[in-house]
């Protein structure tokens, strides 16, 4: 997440990484992990689980998090999860595609079908529902979704 | 506990930090984020991959 931090920003994105160690754990974990050499973003400190907990990712019996993330819109509601066991790290290109295609939403009110990218087709606004139910090919072909 | 916060209001949140950047000990709370795009992510613990 550290390694994609630039296009976060860019992107108009705060960043918040959450582990259930304290302050001092964090400042120490900075100072002596090589892959954090210029790690900048802030590092919360959950240690009572209570966050955690709040955002359903709190193991009790190991009193630690799993790997949830979240993206919150300027209002406040999250659009979208993702909760990995421990032992499997995130793709930031796939969190960034989706903050993209959010911000994409959230600006124009078109619709992002599967797949998409900044550039790729979408989906018009305003479209009749009932038009378009059962005849979203009308509107985009499988090899402008996959391609 | 939610099964999926998708839809919902981000549940508020206050607690202590650190903030690399100044390499100084913090609070960070939801107030925080309020108006922004934000995005948080959980990891198991330190000297962990992030």
């Amino acid at each position: 997440m550290n390694a994609a931090s630039h296009t976060f920003k860019e992107l108009g994105v705060e960043l918040l990484v959450v582990s259930c160690d304290t302050k001092f754990s964090h400042k120490r974990f900075v100072e002596t992990e090589p892959l954090l050499d210029g790690f900048k973003l802030m590092m919360g400190a959950d240690n009572t689980g209570k966050m955690a907990t709040d955002f359903g990712v709190y193991l009790e019996d190991e009193g630690v998090a799993i790997r949830g993330r979240f993206l919150v819109n300027p209002e406040g509601i999250v659009l979208a999860q993702e909760v990995l066991t421990p032992p499997v790290g995130r793709n930031g290109n796939e969190f960034i595609r989706q903050i993209e295609a959010f911000q994409h939403v959230a600006a124009t009110g078109e619709v992002c079908p599967a797949n998409w990218r900044p550039g790729k087709k979408t989906l018009p606004v305003n479209t009749d529902a009932e038009k378009m139910t059962g005849r979203v090919g009308d509107y985009i072909t499988l090899e402008e979704i996959l391609s | 506990m939610a099964s999926s916060l998708v839809t919902r209001q981000m549940p508020e949140f206050k607690i202590d930090a650190y903030d690399p950047k100044i390499g100084k000990y913090t609070i960070v709370s939801s107030d925080e984020y309020k108006g922004k795009w934000t995005a948080i992510c959980f990891y198991p613990g330190d000297f962990t991959f992030v």
